[in-house]
């Protein structure tokens, strides 16, 4: 990999690293994240392509209240700069690879959210002094140093040999890749339990069993799917509008409830 | 958001008021909340950050100054997206307090705390929990789709114009309203926005689990499905929703989403050695 390139991803990195605490620019979502990496590698289409089938595998991945969720951004890099880069190595290994650094993402991003109580004595010094470029500042680094917490192990993984890398994954047997191959499937069903299990209560699964057996029955496209979901939830809402008395109740408490969970997570 | 009058009540009185440039420059900021999260005090810093050019304008005197600023570096956690209406009340509570109205810094906080229970339990099913899951699995289909660049650049383009529309409405409303928003919280119209994301999250969740995920069972094993097409398909949607359902049970028994995966990595290369899976 060239030098450009190599300082191109690093910078791509740095980006992800900070949207990816900032939950913003969305930048960390691998349909993002990979692409600009393969962009950056000069093999956008596989970046894509990789980007896709990672977003559906992370798709249900949020940080709630005050918990950490698996990372997206640190994993979506590097696999993307293993796929892209010269390593070459196939989609199907770059998706195994994005487990462990997801993992060693979240821990790096747990560990800095605990170091961070140093930075904010700082701040509390510069509201004591009623410095307010000094208050921005601490806040401006601690993000740099999210950004960071990509950056390194991208670094790190560049300074393997590619050549190494690819023979490496040669090497697992077929047996475990196409197993790999399996279970992406599989786990795409992880990601919508996550939504589900935040979401969903007694009447809703009603909406959801609707959807399921529309999409397995009617073999209509994704997209006509979506103005059908649309169109049923504005008739919906219009009409339980009209009707404000019937069985509105029950979710009334279920509310209350998410309110409470959520107050108590703080 | 009544600037002009604001810059001639300026030149009237020496009273400091919100400028544009302010306006503009807390909507920027106000992206950047959650980089300094910390275990301590949580978004503390972050709502600091967002309300320093606030504090700079209104508060020229330093007693002042330290003590708005001290009094932002308490606990803070919300939504960061919802955190923009939090912003728009605080900067209408400020700039009556920076006025010589008789606002106590507790009242302040306050607001500050009653709003982000509410806005938290809003602000993660509609955004991250609908939109954000929506949006980009679909922008995922028109990858797949054979459309490649499109899907990236549609999701990036659609959640940015919705995230920074809705940032910049929330905080003039916030500002224009101040306090009332509160009321808000008791009418039905937020109660009708997050029932309506949930029902239509559920919808196309729905869609997705028959859509994306896949249980390779290897059917031609069974004599009835080889001779019959539609049951194969209905077979494996069925498995997937009764996948997906386990995955619910298991992480509802605190059981980590990673080790979910791993899990479902370990079955499926077992399953595929022991010829289940194909």
């Amino acid at each position: 990999m060239g030098i450009i390139s190599g300082v191109l991803v690093l910078l791509v990195a740095f980006f992800v690293g900070m949207d990816g605490i900032l939950d913003e620019w969305q930048l960390f979502q691998p349909l993002v994240a990979c692409t600009l990496v393969g962009a950056a590698t000069g093999n956008i289409s596989a970046g894509i392509l990789l980007g896709a089938t990672l977003q559906m595998i992370t798709i249900g991945w949020m940080n709630v209240g005050a918990a950490v969720a698996p990372d997206i951004g640190l994993p979506a890099v590097i696999s993307a700069l293993l796929v892209c880069g010269p390593a070459a190595i196939s989609i199907k290994h770059g998706i195994a690879f994005t487990i462990p650094f997801a993992v060693v993402g979240q821990l790096l991003n747990v560990f800095i959210r605990k170091r961070m109580a140093m930075l904010i004595h700082r701040a509390d010094q510069a509201a004591e002094e009623g410095n307010l470029a000094w208050l921005d500042r601490i806040h401006l680094l601690s993000l740099g140093l999210q950004g960071l917490r990509v950056v390194v192990p991208t670094f790190l993984v560049m300074l393997i040999s590619p050549g190494y890398l690819h023979s490496l994954t040669n090497r697992i047997p077929s047996v475990i890749t196409n197993g790999i191959d399996v279970s992406i499937g599989m786990i795409a069903a992880v990601g919508f339990a996550i939504i589900m299990n935040m979401t969903i209560d007694k009447n809703l699964w009603w909406w959801l069993l609707a959807g399921f057996l529309l999409a397995a029955l009617s073999g209509l496209n994704i997209f006509i799917l979506t103005i059908v979901g649309i169109i049923l939830t504005i008739i919906y809402i219009w009409f339980s509008n009209q009707h404000p008395n019937s069985s509105e109740d029950s979710s009334d408490i279920d509310e209350q409830d998410n309110f409470d969970k959520e107050l108590d997570d703080l | 958001m009544g600037q002009d009058f604001n810059n001639k009540q300026n030149k009237l009185n020496n009273q400091p008021k919100l400028q544009t440039k302010d306006f503009i420059s807390i909507f920027w900021r106000s992206g950047f909340e959650q980089a300094s999260w910390n275990y301590e005090r949580m978004q503390n810093l972050g709502f600091a950050f967002i309300l320093s050019p606030a504090i700079k304008r209104l508060y020229p005197e330093k007693k002042d100054r330290v003590a708005a600023m001290k009094r932002h570096l308490l606990f803070f956690n919300t939504s960061p997206i919802m955190q923009s209406l939090v912003t728009g009340v605080v900067l209408n509570l400020e700039e009556k307090k920076a006025d010589g109205q008789p606002i106590s810094a507790n009242e302040i906080t306050s607001v500050k705390t009653a709003m982000m229970g509410p806005l938290g339990g809003i602000g993660d099913p509609v955004w991250n929990g609908t939109i954000r899951p929506v949006l980009s699995a679909l922008a995922s289909s028109v990858v797949m789709s054979g459309f490649g660049i499109w899907g990236p650049i549609l999701f990036f383009a659609a959640w940015n114009v919705l995230r920074l529309g809705f940032r910049y409405k929330a905080q003039q409303i916030g500002y224009r309203h101040g306090t009332d928003i509160i009321d808000l919280f008791g009418s039905g119209i937020l109660k009708t926005v997050t029932r309506a994301s949930a029902v239509f999250g559920m919808f196309m969740t729905g869609i997705f689990i028959a859509k994306w995920v896949k249980v390779d069972f290897d059917l031609t094993r069974i004599v009835i499905f080889r001779h019959i097409e539609w049951i194969n398909s209905l077979f494996s949607a069925i498995a997937a929703l009764l996948l997906t359902i386990s995955c619910i049970w298991l992480i509802r028994h605190r059981i980590s989403p990673i080790w979910v995966i791993l899990l479902l990595f370990l079955l499926g290369i077992l399953g595929y050695a022991g010829g289940v899976f194909v």
